[in-house]
């Protein structure tokens, strides 16, 4: 496989008439392109470590040093969000969008160890290393909390401006915009609902929006404000590049949405919409939504709170079927995703995946607004040729005009 | 007000979500003199609206985990009116985990709606060996067992723990249920497990079935 230096430009294969950045453009805008584009690891469509590292074995390449990153347990820690892919992985793929978020300017240290290994992160979150996951430790940090007071008082809440830096992304998203690349700006951490519950604990938080209201606006909003002034670092450096923000906030369960649309409207969306208006004036970039599981139900509300692309359409999920969604909300909306990950990824062969890709194109690349990817995170169950299998198929199946 | 009053009244307050009514009712249920097995009763009425809501998409997730903090508030203002011996719960469930899993808002719910609709629950927690597995089963003689699991890559040591079970020789003993985002129908019974529930509210209906045939244990 070629090596590829950092500065090098887009390659435009045989076929194609568009830089990558050009391509997705029009795929954003509603309009065909030269073909579909793919996504992984260049926005919020992720791979887990231990794939990755079958992946680059598989493809004969090395680990390099930044890929992995050790954490006092022993246990890997670059948040999951931030797989680095290697570029050669990158262009194997065809993959036109590439990452830029806010740094830790130092070397990871938990804020707090506990005896158990579990401790606090840089978000202020509780977690522990487990075999394949950093996952959310109980209790969560707020969760014992009874006052406004004492929970805006946290000493672990994050403060952006102190805990992070945006030193330098100006520049690397200036070069990789010159190389012809859909720059995306990705924030650390998930939305106002998701960074809430990981502080307060999911039932403790459900609990706030129903019997505590001023608990959980008051969370509600130390998150919000945390957001924003994230947001706010980033895109001051690199907003005039950006094809694409993303942002994160998980609403759905596998089979339906986990908050009525009455509590969703009176609590999140108020807040979804503040950040959403806030990262539009700072850049002509579109806003990539990551919300997973069955989110049918606030698809309606996404849109009119100014989302332009939704990652990931899990097609297990009712009422998460591409084609339909494509029909009812395609003049709008852009969908990342639709290839099933949870069943087709990790259990089917090769040809079943391009099976996949092929229904997936079917179902929404007519007149743009689709970039195929993965349904979820690539789990550690899924084998590296399923993975090639995904993004060979794009590449052969997604010239348009479609025929397939 | 009749007892039958302040148990409506009770009910009502579950279903509407309302806390500190629901407690208020429960209070004056208690102190009017009835037994703390009729607001049981009452309350598992409740529940299964609040099932029957979820069902028909008026109530979400959400409304779920409220209605069971309020049923948990409420069996622990019950504890100490409870004589232990004389107990009567609706069947007994181990639930826990799949080995290697650390994810447990699913399941918490299901444990707290089980709760709820007045089954006896043991919870194991997060990525429960199938060895601990085993020795709850031995241990807490449930009828019940349930097993989550939220990844693809989790959901395959399900097959480890219901082996397990058969080795020690007590897979007879309990119905095995399983659930979690990536699960289906057929993989259940591929791994040899008794039922799998899509959601919360399907899982405490198989449950519910179980006990009220009676085959609890399985022959």
């Amino acid at each position: 496989m070629e090596t590829v230096s950092r500065g090098e430009k887009a390659t435009i294969y045989p076929g194609e008439r568009y830089t990558p950045r050009e391509r997705v453009w029009r795929i954003l805008d509603h309009q065909e392109a030269d073909r579909v584009p793919a996504e992984l690891g260049g926005c919020l469509s992720f791979m887990m470590k231990q794939s990755y590292f079958n992946l680059k074995h598989y493809l004969h390449l090395p680990i390099i040093f930044k890929e992995i990153d050790y954490w006092p347990g022993g246990t890997h820690y670059t948040p999951w969000w931030t797989t680095p892919i290697d570029e050669r992985i990158y262009r194997r793929f065809r993959i036109d969008f590439r990452p830029v978020s806010i740094r830790l300017p130092r070397p990871f240290i938990p804020q707090k160890l506990f005896p158990d290994n579990s401790f606090i992160d840089e978000c202020g979150f509780h977690r522990k290393a487990g075999e394949i996951y950093l996952e959310f430790a109980n209790p969560a940090p707020l969760e014992h909390m009874d006052t406004v007071d004492e929970i805006l008082n946290d000493p672990y809440w994050p403060d952006p401006e102190k805990d992070r830096s945006v030193e330098g992304l100006d520049r690397k998203a200036k070069r990789l915009d010159e190389a012809g690349y859909a720059v995306c700006c990705v924030a650390p951490m998930g939305g106002p609902f998701e960074t809430s519950w990981q502080r307060r604990g999911f039932n403790k938080f459900i609990e706030d929006l129903y019997l505590r209201p001023h608990i959980a606006n008051a969370i509600l909003d130390k998150a919000t404000k945390i957001l924003i002034q994230m947001y706010g670092m980033m895109l001051d450096q690199i907003g005039e590049y950006c094809t694409l923000v993303g942002v994160a906030d998980d609403m759905g369960a596998q089979t339906s949405g986990l908050l009525s649309l009455k509590i969703y409207r009176q609590f999140i969306k108020p807040r979804h919409k503040m950040i959403y208006d806030f990262i539009h004036k700072k850049t002509a970039g579109k806003i990539y939504l990551h919300s997973c599981g069955n989110v049918e139900m606030y698809i309606g509300d996404f849109i009119e709170e100014g989302v332009d692309v939704l990652n990931p359409v899990q097609p297990e999920c009712p009422d998460m079927d591409l084609a339909v969604l494509k029909e009812k909300y395609g003049d709008k909306l852009t969908f990342c995703g639709g290839v099933s990950s949870q069943r087709v990824l990790p259990r089917g062969t090769p040809a079943d995946v391009e099976a996949e890709v092929v229904r997936v194109l079917k179902a929404g690349a007519a007149g743009g607004g689709l970039i195929v990817a993965p349904g979820h995170i690539i789990q550690p169950d899924v084998p590296p040729w399923n993975v090639c299998a995904l993004y060979d198929s794009v590449i052969k199946h997604g010239f348009y005009p479609i025929k397939i | 007000m009749s007892g039958a009053e302040v148990l409506e009244r009770l009910k009502n307050s579950i279903v509407e979500l309302n806390l500190d009514q629901t407690l208020v009712a429960a209070r004056e249920a208690l102190s009017s003199g009835l037994s703390p097995y009729d607001l049981m009763e009452a309350m598992r009425v409740a529940s299964n609206i609040v099932g029957e809501k979820f069902e028909s998409c008026e109530y979400f997730i959400s409304e779920l985990v409220v209605a069971g903090s309020i049923m948990k508030a409420v069996t622990d203002l019950l504890k100490p009116h409870l004589s232990k011996g004389d107990v009567k719960y609706r069947g007994k469930v181990v639930i826990g985990s799949a080995p290697g899993d650390l994810h447990d808002i699913g399941k918490n719910l299901v444990a707290v709606s089980l709760i709820g609709a007045g089954f006896e629950v043991v919870d194991l927690g997060i990525d429960v060996s199938p060895d601990r597995f085993i020795q709850a089963v031995k241990d807490e003689q449930p009828n019940i067992l349930g097993i989550s699991a939220l990844t693809s890559t989790t959901m395959m040591r399900i097959g480890e723990v219901i082996e397990a079970l058969r080795s020690a020789s007590i897979r007879g003993r309990v119905r095995v249920i399983l659930g979690g985002a990536p699960l289906t129908e057929d993989f259940a019974r591929s791994v040899g497990a008794d039922a799998y529930a899509k959601d919360v509210v399907q899982g405490l209906r198989i449950c519910e079935g179980w006990v009220s045939e009676g085959l609890s244990k399985k022959g």
